[in-house]
């Protein structure tokens, strides 16, 4: 499943980066496979979601978060 | 012997993630002022200041942060052409901060620094923070892993920072060891012919030539066709290099941090976590961003105005003691009726600015700013603007300038656009005296459900211009077109308490630089009009002072008062400022514009905070400046000679507001716009818009009111 699906407050562990123009984009702000991730907060009207990972929070839209590949 | 010391400076590029406390530091080694603050992409630009000692004296650089070498939007690109030698000479030394809450993505961008042959210091900063989390860093083992020096800084407490200036000053800067091997990841043949063909030394340093062959690299054309080739050559791809480092890099990281960082497990859920489940909240987030937007309203429009109404008293009693002192003539004239009044203008303003500005100051350093980000980049989205554009579109409400240069952290180049060509829309503070002016003329002081009707007014003004700018924003978008993705990835920086010294000391900082920068502007445009308006074609002066000569000698005592008034009005309009406001009075009538506002439509085009002083300066021409009337009085008196209605009622005040809200009237944020845009095409086409509306805006509500 990819990061979009996760429920609130939900841990689940970054699996892959699918492919796409942003990959270095998430490598470098931190976003970066085998860590431990969980959605903190969800914007209305399918707007930005908040993710927290181990020692940051990082704001993405859903359609970045469609490319997160997670495992629970 | 001037030019053997300039070659002695050193340069030190300062370079880190952003929000880390690079600025910080810099204010601290330099004794300078750059804005600090709690948002990432505060400093947008790069500034240099000095570091010195008896014998020696260093140039030390801020620049904006970014994660990594590869930049992503305008401001990361300074960082990048600073440490490629493409904007100036390379810096002599990198100062490198990192984060030592964050000392994984630090690391990224240091390690690619180190690799890049320049001689380095690290600076592990936020060692306050560090501590409270139970992350413990091991300088000597770092130290010996990557042959860079180290230092522990706390740069909000000036911790350290001694340290780092004795580092300075030794020099003890070191090239450090490789970080990365690129051996597996550039063909050594490749990087071998690149380094031989333009002189590098490092592997790293050819792969930087590679990646940047493609857009940014200051080489001969041939250069770049052959490395292009290179590429086709040896079967690499660019973007597939770049991530494949990337996570080589971030792989020897975690190996390095497992050395050198230990971690006490403390219980996660802290005070920023828990600030955000409410201030992020998807239903009382929203109301609590709505109250705060108009506590600051409130604060600006109530709890200004007592300074406003002492300073402006102030003022005019200050003009009519020069009067009543100086000895008669020209030049007491020019002071009391042109300069005085122009000056009071603006200085009136200062209550407002310092507060918006300390508003703006507060949100960015207590971190709320980028959840503002978060909570609007879903409403910005269908106005092609994006979350990031809120910065710039709310500190527009204080000045353009600070907005436009904002808009630089905003990666896709469209929304960057539109955000640049609409931030002029939101009502800054230059409107705020023509608005307060005229609503102090014409809307009563009453109250309607439970409100005050002037504040109302000035109310639906602001709503005015953000409908206007949102629906700006949304027509660009139809026009504009790009390929590029739009994208949110920001980070949601932990709250911190403000400083309240830093806070206070940026509402005094703006607010000067408001007056001095207006004030400049003001004085010579007084200066200029008040000539101007005092002298005009001699021929024609000269039959006015006859026609008034006559009159007076046939008055007797009791009418003469009167006489003078009447022409003095007479003489004004005979003047070469009279002389210009009338011939564009045609154009400007349809509005319910006199010729004489005409006259200070003129000069607002250079800056519209101009308008007060302007009309305080023609109607003070003639008048007679041993009373001491307000501005706001003087213009309440003023009525066309012909009808004898009042020349500010309510229809010509609204349709003044409204071209005022809409019409580009500003030299500095035209300049602004040229620069960020690098094409005169934007602020040309901007300046014909936005007054070709205002000029029908208004016209339309003149109609409607005065009807
Ligand atoms: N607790 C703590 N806060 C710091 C430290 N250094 C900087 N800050 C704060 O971090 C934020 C970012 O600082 P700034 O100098 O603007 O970072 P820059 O973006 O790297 O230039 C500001 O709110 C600073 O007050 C530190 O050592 N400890
Ligand atoms: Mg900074």
């Amino acid at each position: 499943m990819t990061l979009d699906q996760l429920k609130i407050g939900q841990f689940a562990e970054l699996d892959k980066i699918l492919d796409s123009p942003l990959t270095l984009n998430f490598l470098e702000i931190g976003l970066s496979p085998g860590k431990k991730i969980q959605i903190i907060q969800k914007a209305p009207f399918k707007g930005p979601v908040a993710v927290l990972l181990e020692n940051q929070t990082i704001a993405i839209r859903l359609q970045e978060a469609k490319l997160l590949k997670v495992k629970i | 012997m001037e030019a053997l010391i300039a070659k002695q400076t050193k340069t030190i590029a300062i370079i880190g993630n952003p929000n880390v406390g690079k600025s910080s530091i810099f204010n601290q080694l330099t004794g300078l002022k750059q804005k600090v603050g709690n948002y990432p992409g505060i400093t947008v630009d790069k500034t240099v200041g000095a570091l010195k000692n008896k014998e020696k004296q260093f140039h030390i650089l801020d620049l904006p942060g970014t994660y990594s070498l590869y930049p992503k939007s305008e401001d990361e690109l300074i960082a990048h052409r600073v440490l490629s030698g493409k904007a100036d000479a390379k810096p002599d030394y990198i100062l490198m901060v990192l984060d030592a809450c964050n000392l994984e993505r630090s690391f990224l961008l240091a390690s690619q620094v180190m690799d890049l042959g320049i001689p380095v210091a690290l600076v592990v900063n936020m060692k306050d923070l560090a501590e409270k989390k139970g992350i413990k860093v091991n300088t000597f083992k770092l130290f010996r892993e990557t042959g860079a020096p180290i230092i522990l800084t706390d740069a909000r407490k000036n911790d350290g920072m001694d340290q780092i200036k004795s580092m300075i000053f030794e020099e003890k800067f070191a090239a450090p060891k490789t970080f990365l091997n690129l051996d597996g990841l550039l063909p050594q043949d490749l990087s071998g012919k690149i380094k031989s063909r333009f002189s590098l030394e490092t592997d790293y340093q050819a792969f930087q030539y590679l990646v940047f062959a493609g857009y940014d690299l200051t080489a001969p054309a041939a250069d770049k066709v052959w490395l292009t080739r290179q590429l086709v050559e040896f079967d690499c791809d660019i973007r597939s290099l770049q991530i494949a480092e990337t996570n080589a890099r971030n792989k020897e990281i975690e190996l390095l941090l497992e050395k050198v960082v230990s971690k006490d497990p403390l219980p996660q859920r802290n005070l920023t976590q828990k600030l955000d489940n409410f201030l992020m909240h998807p239903v009382m987030g929203y109301f609590f961003f709505l109250a705060l937007m108009l506590l600051i309203f409130q604060a600006i429009f109530a709890w200004a105005e007592v300074p406003m109404d002492l300073i402006d008293e102030g003022f005019a009693m200050v003009g009519s003691w020069i009067a009543e002192t100086l000895p008669s003539g020209a030049f007491t004239d020019l002071i009391a009726e042109g300069i005085i009044p122009g000056i009071g203008g603006v200085v009136i303003f200062i209550p407002q600015i310092a507060l918006l500005f300390g508003f703006l100051a507060f949100l960015e350093d207590t971190g709320y700013m980028s959840r503002v980000v978060y909570l609007m980049d879903r409403v910005m989205r269908p106005f092609g603007l994006h979350g990031k554009s809120v910065v710039p579109l709310i500190s527009g409400m204080a000045c353009a300038i600070p907005g436009i240069m904002a808009s630089r952290s905003i990666s896709n180049s469209k929304e960057r656009l539109i955000t640049i060509l609409v931030t002029p829309w939101m009502s800054c503070s230059a409107r705020l005296p023509v608005y307060i002016i005229l609503i102090g003329l014409t809307v009563p002081d009453d109250l309607v459900w439970g409100m005050n009707l002037q504040a109302i007014v000035l109310l639906a003004m602001y709503l005015l211009s953000i409908g206007a700018t949102l629906g700006g924003a949304f027509l660009l978008k139809l026009f504009l077109k790009t390929n590029e993705q739009s994208y949110l990835l920001t980070d949601l920086p932990v709250y911190r308490m403000p400083r309240w010294k830093a806070v206070l000391l940026t509402m005094f900082h703006k607010s000067k630089v408001f007056v001095l920068e207006a004030g400049k502007v003001i004085l010579s445009i007084s200066i200029v009009l008040w000539i101007l308006a005092s002298y005009g074609p001699s021929n024609l002066m000269d039959a006015v002072e006859q026609e008034k000569e006559t009159a007076l000698a046939q008055a007797d005592e009791a009418e003469s008062g009167e006489i003078e008034e009447i022409y003095a009005s007479k003489e004004l309009e005979a003047s070469y400022i009279g002389i210009l406001g009338k011939s564009i009075e045609p154009v400007i009538r349809p509005l319910g514009y006199d010729w004489k506002i005409g006259i200070a439509l003129i000069t607002s085009f250079a800056a519209r905070e101009v308008f007060v002083g302007t009309i305080a300066t023609i109607y003070s021409v003639g008048g007679d400046p041993e009373n001491d009337l307000t501005i706001r009085e003087k213009l309440a008196r003023e009525v066309d000679p012909e009808t004898g209605e009042k020349v500010f009622n309510k229809a010509t005040a609204f349709s003044l507001m409204v071209f005022y809200a809409f019409a580009m009237q500003c030299m500095s944020t035209l300049a602004i716009v040229y620069r960020e845009t690098k094409t005169w095409k934007w602020p040309v086409l901007q300046t014909i818009f936005m007054t070709g509306f205002a000029y029908l805006a208004a016209f339309i509500t003149y109609q409607i009111f005065s009807s």
